[in-house]
């Protein structure tokens, strides 16, 4: 048992000395280093381990950027600015409005005619501004998670039993707006929608009666997370009732509809399988000698 | 070997901005997108193995970084705060919750991968494949070792797991991988043979 131990740990602190480091004058790691200064055998697995993991660690950072990387990652951070304007404007706004709640003081006399007419040109001109400026932040904002379970509602509502294609070889499924998750279910068949903004966006339809829009939005949508949520956006009120959850995976975003039981939703989505922690159980041998 | 560090790197399209965001000058997203959107994508890639996940867990992570700028506490060398936030993004999205059997890997002397040539390196795509074959929680330290060459100590740290988890996992993920390249490495060698 006692060779055994010692073996376990000292494979654990060689494998733990980063390449090219002085790890292993660490206090941590006396007993590999131990065990290297008197084992030749030991010093080779050493050195072996420490060249494999040079090359390894060099390895790891040969990944080829794509390219217009950058500008992709800027025009996102560019369409999330706006959601964060818009909410400062809407503090003012707030705060103004709650200025003029404020006892006013009395009017003045009125002024020459022709004085309140430029006056009411230049309001004019303002209330112009304001309002290209917002027709501006309105094009400009993401889209929200709230205006996208709106219409994805609304459009499924809207679905009857035509413009559905089964999914055969006479028609494949379209592959400009493919499922970018794997989902536990079987396709029955699928037709085109439109879906924000995005009017090739595909409707999908299961076997289990659950339907998945996968659309290309023409605005962002804010805070989607990157895979199917285990706790969907809108939860069914009642057993008969649906769930809908949203995520965005491969630039394309994707609302799944399930009715029945969250378990159904969690059952398609995989989000229900549970995490095993790593431990050894105990009472096993110990696997580390070779 | 190329260091996790914050030497910027150059944006296809950008031609300037480079080292504006060094140290004392208040640290702008835009520039950390500039000057490291190459080390964010990469990390995300190892992590996700493949380039529409990277690219989604790249502007998440950039887009919380922005929400977040305010606890970036080294504005010279942002580089580890971000790689902790692309780690985070793809833990929230992407893990895959892949249960590690116990005692799955074995550690042998004989099993650690002869050193490949100076010239050779490991194949990028193959070196992927056997990290894609890893559960996610040693992926996680494996990458944090290789990549952003993370110690046990710091890794123990950032994951909140004890050193101890640590060390094994790091051990086992490392053999593990190896295990899979040389497997690969016979594979192919074979294959050649038998083509010629």
């Amino acid at each position: 048992m006692a060779g055994e131990q010692f073996n376990s740990k000292f494979f654990e602190q060689v494998e733990a000395c980063r390449p090219g480091s002085n790890d292993l004058c660490g206090e941590d790691f006396a007993l590999a280093a131990e065990r290297i200064e008197q084992d030749r055998d030991a010093e080779r697995y050493f050195e072996r381990v420490q060249q494999v993991d040079a090359q390894l660690a060099s390895a790891f950072h040969e990944v080829p950027v794509p390219a217009g990387l950058a500008d992709r990652l800027l025009a996102a951070l560019d369409a999330a600015a706006p959601a964060a304007a818009k909410e400062a404007f809407d503090h003012d706004i707030d705060s103004e409005t709650s200025e003029s709640r404020k006892p006013q003081p009395e009017p003045q006399p009125a002024v020459g005619r022709r004085r309140r007419v430029l006056q009411l040109a230049i309001a004019a001109s303002l209330v112009g501004v304001v309002g290209g400026g917002l027709a501006l932040l309105a094009r400009l904002t993401p889209y929200s998670q709230q205006q996208c379970l709106a219409e994805a509602k609304q459009i499924s509502a809207q679905f009857n039993a035509e413009g559905w294609k089964r999914i055969d070889r006479a028609h494949p499924a379209p592959e400009n707006r493919p499922i970018k998750t794997r989902l536990n279910g079987s396709l029955k068949a699928w037709r085109t929608t439109s879906l924000l903004g995005d009017d090739l966006a595909v409707a999908y339809r299961f076997r289990n009666g659950a339907t998945l829009l996968v659309c290309q939005p023409s605005k962002v949508v804010s805070g989607l997370p990157l895979a199917p949520p285990s706790v969907p956006q809108q939860k069914a009120q009642q057993s008969s009732g649906t769930h809908i959850g949203m995520w965005t995976s491969g630039g394309l975003v994707h609302v799944l509809m399930v009715s029945g039981p969250l378990e159904e939703y969690r059952s398609m989505t995989g989000t229900t399988r549970p995490v095993v922690a790593f431990t050894r159980p105990q009472g096993l041998p110990n696997r580390y000698d070779g | 070997m190329r260091p996790v560090t914050s030497q910027p790197q150059s944006a296809e399209s950008s031609g300037g901005g480079q080292g504006e965001g060094s140290a004392g000058s208040p640290v702008d997203v835009r520039q950390l997108v500039i000057d490291h959107h190459a080390v964010v994508y990469r990390l995300a890639y190892r992590l996700t193995g493949n380039q529409a996940d990277a690219e989604d867990v790249a502007q998440q992570a950039f887009l919380q970084a922005q929400q977040h700028m305010h606890q970036l506490r080294t504005p010279e060398n942002p580089v580890p705060w971000l790689c902790a936030i692309v780690r985070s993004c793809w833990l929230k999205s992407f893990r895959r919750q892949r249960p590690v059997a116990a005692g799955s890997v074995d550690l042998n002397v004989d099993e650690v991968a002869e050193p490949l040539a100076d010239e050779d390196q490991f194949d990028f795509e193959r070196l992927q494949s056997a990290l894609d074959d890893l559960p996610d929680e040693y992926k996680l330290v494996v990458t944090m070792f290789y990549f952003e060459e993370a110690s046990y100590k710091e890794i123990a740290a950032q994951l909140e797991i004890p050193i101890g988890t640590v060390m094994s996992r790091l051990a086992r993920a490392k053999s593990q991988l190896r295990k899979r390249l040389t497997e690969d490495e016979v594979a192919a060698a074979t294959e050649a043979r038998r083509t010629h």
